[in-house]
């Protein structure tokens, strides 16, 4: 039976238009905008220590993996300005949210609610990637990898074919592709085991899968940093945190997790397809907060398809009395698919000549910005360097989130000083430090003010620090 | 059991209780245990309210643990630290016996149920604490054995429950997961009949109300209510790191169960035991062994069941010839005994401030001290009044955020100190308080690679 659109396209319209609605101005969508910048002056793959965006990462030799990311968000935002970047958001949005939808209902067609209801934890657990961030064209790709392996695995070759073009996109769009490679590489090899005629295809889009990840300007190295974020992932970074299942994240992933679980268990129908996709997403979405989504994704077609199944045998278990549920035996037209993406479109459009059209900059430090001094010296708060980067790119930054060119050191100066830990007067003297840009509640603001630094600039967000 | 039933049981237990008794004695919160069962033996009373701060001095206070916290004392009374630690590889020993013996439940053949008991014993040594929770490591299995039992027909076993949660809950406050455990039993009894139903219910109902009996029932309420909101900052309490090897381990668990769920399908009962754990598991390190030793009867049984399926023309298991069984009988014993002998007579406390212990007792004034040596100073320095300790709860909140706005160089770091009176600060050296004080005159009393004791000048 074939899945309607308009259920995906009307939920990816909604969540798409809702997106409109909500602020712009991720504390790294500065600094990937200025790279994206330099991106499209013709710089792909320039080491970014020559950007001169940053005084202490001189050396860093490494060049952008999300070259292509960056380039998009740049396009968007020489195209609309901040209007044009939402825009672009909306429609990252609409995409993941519509294949996630999508690809529930293709295991469910009969069942609209019932899919929906599967993907409900990946859609609600997808709102905190909706950044305007190169991250969220890699979910996007990650679950259109879903609905292709899911596909290729029923049979469809078509779907196998898409996945090296798919993963040349994706490897010089985020480095999240690391993961698609892997799980493309699993399902191959599963499908090879289960489907033997089909082995060539499988070889095909594994191989395949692995030589469209080098084509990007790093060649390999364009492997490093997600191997590197994989096993070493910057806990102090709040998404790079452990997962927390008491906040609500973790819970909506708890939903998620646990209802595969009770699939799992009572479900009649047992598959190892499903379990080659889910257990390595599962082990990369206990990794870190900024995860979770990845498992709820996966999760979604597999509880649209083997829910139903669980549940059954759960009222039978408990004898309880229950009424067939309400199906749609049928498919609508596809006279109605196209008039729901017109109107899809439309609404899209509409909620982003409508929606934010400003960075919301509530929490950045922009009366600072008069009172900066051009040229090195200044230590910023790490969560402001992709501001600074853009708001004042003659001050260059002490660090911002681009994080691997400051692990040379400069990372562990940062929170010396910052902490006021033992030598951290030594750092300032030793980098030569001339203003410190913190929080108010930051220690080293804190014992600046006790020992009578002069204070350039402060407010409830921010204190502007000469070093004497 | 037949003897030959209890060799492996026996040999899991000896090896636990090899590992066990070369752990070294590090835990923190020991040492406030161990002061407060020595002074409920002192006063012959419970312990209701602080006699060790100056923070919340005279103020009522329960951690739930009174029996516990005596059987330790008295543990220490009699044997020492060496006693110390031949009575936790003694309990580690126990909890091993019982997860041998739940390990088998499911059918599992021996070598399935040796490796999966092998991977939750090496996994729960970082549960092996001298301190009442382990107590609730030991009777997680014991409890979950005997519902096992009882769900085979054992009604021997279900009358054992209520007693046992009476004692669980004097001991220590994780006795609520055994209430959840009878709960789940009940649950899936109910969904089986009602003669299954009836006897299930009747011991919960006799093991809620037996953990009543116990002068701390509050007390213990309070203690295991925090399993909802953990304090974060204490690192037991974090969220599981799976990228750690305690919490590799327990992930190899989750994805194990998940994929033999999927393999092989499970039942009513793997749904309402394990699904409540992994996520109590999710919350807080200090729970990940739960869900492991729940599961282990699952992996087990199942695990093998796919390697039959997947290899169904492998060499069948043969029985350990009766020799060989002796021979690893008695290697297992001579571990055993190897690390009774081994085992450590001291307590491991490089990590604390020994080297300040002179200067502080010839100090005055309010000590402000690092909360993990809250305990330390309580059983080494008696005379003088700790800040905060591993207790929390009496602390709780207005003291712990006191103490970490002053060590963490909050805006309001000197209204703490005026406010509390501080003479004197014990603290690691590259605490920003520390680096502060130092700054700003405070005298230098004693200092070692891991402490600094600084006096107000």
């Amino acid at each position: 039976m074939r899945a309607p659109f308009v259920v995906p396209i009307g939920i990816g319209a909604f969540f798409g238009a809702l997106s409109t609605r909500l602020p712009v101005g991720d504390s790294d969508v500065f600094w990937h905008l200025v790279v994206g910048r330099q991106i499209l002056q013709g710089n792909i793959g320039l080491p970014e220590s020559v950007s001169g965006l940053s005084w202490t990462a001189n050396g860093y030799g490494g060049s952008s993996d999300q070259w292509l990311g960056q380039a998009i968000l740049a396009l968007a935002d020489a195209a609309g300005g901040w209007r044009g970047i939402v825009t672009m958001r909306a429609i990252a949005v609409a995409l993941l949210v519509g294949l996630v939808a999508y690809t529930a209902l293709r295991e469910r067609p009969a069942h609209p609610l019932a899919a929906v209801l599967s993907a409900l934890p990946a859609i609600v657990l997808s709102r905190f990637v909706w950044t305007e961030r190169p991250e969220l064209f890699g979910f996007v790709c990650f679950a259109l990898l879903v609905l292709l392996l899911r596909a290729g695995r029923s049979g469809s070759d078509r779907a196998l074919y898409w996945i090296p073009p798919l993963i040349v996109v994706w490897a010089n769009l985020h480095g999240s592709f690391a993961l698609g490679v892997v799980l493309t590489a699993l399902v191959a090899i599963e499908g090879a085991i289960a489907q033997p005629a089909r082995r060539r295809m499988y070889a095909a889009a594994g191989v395949g899968a692995f030589i469209a990840s080098l084509l990007t300007p790093a060649g390999v190295g364009t492997w490093t940093a997600p191997a590197f974020h994989l096993f070493n992932p910057p806990r102090q970074i709040q998404e790079w945190s452990v997962p927390d299942v008491t906040t609500f994240p973790g819970m909506i992933f708890s939903v998620a997790l646990l209802a595969t679980f009770a699939t799992a268990f009572l479900a009649r129908t047992r598959s190892a397809r499903e379990a080659v996709l889910l257990l390595p997403t599962l082990f990369i979405s206990l990794t870190a907060l900024r995860q979770l989504p990845l498992f709820a994704i996966v999760a979604a077609p597999y509880l649209a398809a083997h829910g139903g199944e669980a549940l059954t045998e759960l009222v039978s278990v408990l004898r309880i009395r229950s009424r067939r549920a309400l199906s749609t035996r049928r498919p609508p037209p596809r006279i109605i698919d196209a008039v729901a993406l017109v109107i899809g479109v439309a609404v899209l459009t509409l909620a982003a000549a409508t929606g934010t059209d400003a960075p919301d900059l509530a929490g950045f430090p922009t009366a600072a910005l008069p009172s900066l001094r051009p040229g090195p010296g200044l230590l910023n708060q790490y969560d402001w360097g992709g501001y600074l980067i853009w708001a004042a790119p003659a001050t260059p930054v002490f660090v911002d989130g681009r994080l691997i060119p400051y692990l040379n050191g400069v990372l562990d100066d940062y929170t010396t000083v910052l902490g006021v830990h033992p030598g951290w007067r030594d750092v300032i003297a030793r980098r030569g430090i001339r203003q410190i840009l913190v929080r108010p509640s930051d220690p080293v603001a804190v014992r600046a003010r006790d020992l009578g630094w002069p204070i350039r600039a402060s407010s409830d967000t921010f204190v502007l620090i000469d070093v004497p | 059991m037949k003897p030959a039933g209890l060799l492996f049981p026996l040999c899991a237990a000896a090896g636990a209780f090899a590992i066990a008794a070369t752990v070294p004695l590090v835990d923190p919160d020991m040492y406030w245990h161990l002061a407060s069962g020595q002074w409920m033996l002192d006063h012959h009373e419970i312990l209701r309210s602080d006699v060790f701060s100056s923070t919340v001095a005279g103020q009522p206070y329960s951690v739930g643990e009174w029996l516990g916290e005596l059987v330790f004392a008295v543990v220490f009374n009699v044997g020492g630290w060496a006693g110390l630690a031949i009575f936790r590889a003694l309990l580690a020993a126990a909890a091993a016996f019982a997860l041998a013996g739940l390990s088998r439940r499911r059918g599992a053949p021996l070598i399935a149920a040796l490796l999966v008991v092998a991977w939750a014993v090496v996994f729960s040594k970082t549960r092996w604490i001298d301190r009442p929770a382990i107590f609730t490591l030991v009777l997680f299995p014991v409890v979950l054995d005997l519902l096992y039992a009882a769900r085979a027909g054992s009604r021997r076993a279900l009358i054992l429950i209520p007693p046992l949660i009476l004692v669980w809950a004097n001991l220590h406050g994780g006795y609520a997961i055994g209430l959840a455990l009878v709960l789940a039993f009940t649950v899936e009894a109910a969904a089986r009949g009602r003669s299954e139903f009836v006897p299930f219910a009747s011991a919960l109902v006799a093991s809620v109300g037996f953990s009543f009996i116990d002068p701390e029932t509050f007390g213990v309420a309070g203690a295991a209510a925090h399993a909802i909101a953990p304090p974060r900052f204490i690192s037991e309490e974090a969220p599981p790191d799976i990228l750690e090897p305690a919490g590799l381990i327990f992930g190899g668990f989750v994805l194990a169960t998940l994929g033999l769920a999927m393999f092989c399908g499970g039942i009513l009962l793997d749904a309402v035991v394990l699904i409540p754990l992994l996520w109590l598991a999710l919350s807080a390190q200090r729970h990940l062994a739960f869900f492991v030793f729940a599961a282990t009867p699952y992996v087990a049984a199942e695990g093998s069941r796919l390697y039959l399926r997947l290899r169904p023309h492998g060499t069948p298991m043969r029985p350990v010839p009766r020799r060989l069984s002796i021979a690893i009988g008695m290697l297992f014993a001579a571990a055993a005994v190897a690390s009774a002998i081994g085992r450590p007579s001291t307590p491991d406390e490089q990590s604390y401030p020994r080297g300040a212990i002179a200067a502080l007792r010839t100090g005055s004034g309010t000590l402000l001290n690092e909360y993990d040596w809250g305990g330390f100073l309580i059983y080494h320095v008696p005379e003088r009044k700790v800040f905060v300790d591993g207790r929390l709860f009496p602390f709780y909140p207005a003291v712990l955020r006191d103490y970490r706005d002053a060590v963490e160089l909050q805006p309001d770091w000197k209204d703490v100190l005026v406010k509390y009176d501080v003479r004197e600060a014990l603290l690691t050296p590259a605490k920003p308080l520390a680096v502060a004080l130092r700054e700003d005159g405070w005298r230098v009393r004693a200092e070692g690679q891991n402490f600094v004791l600084l006096a107000k000048p």
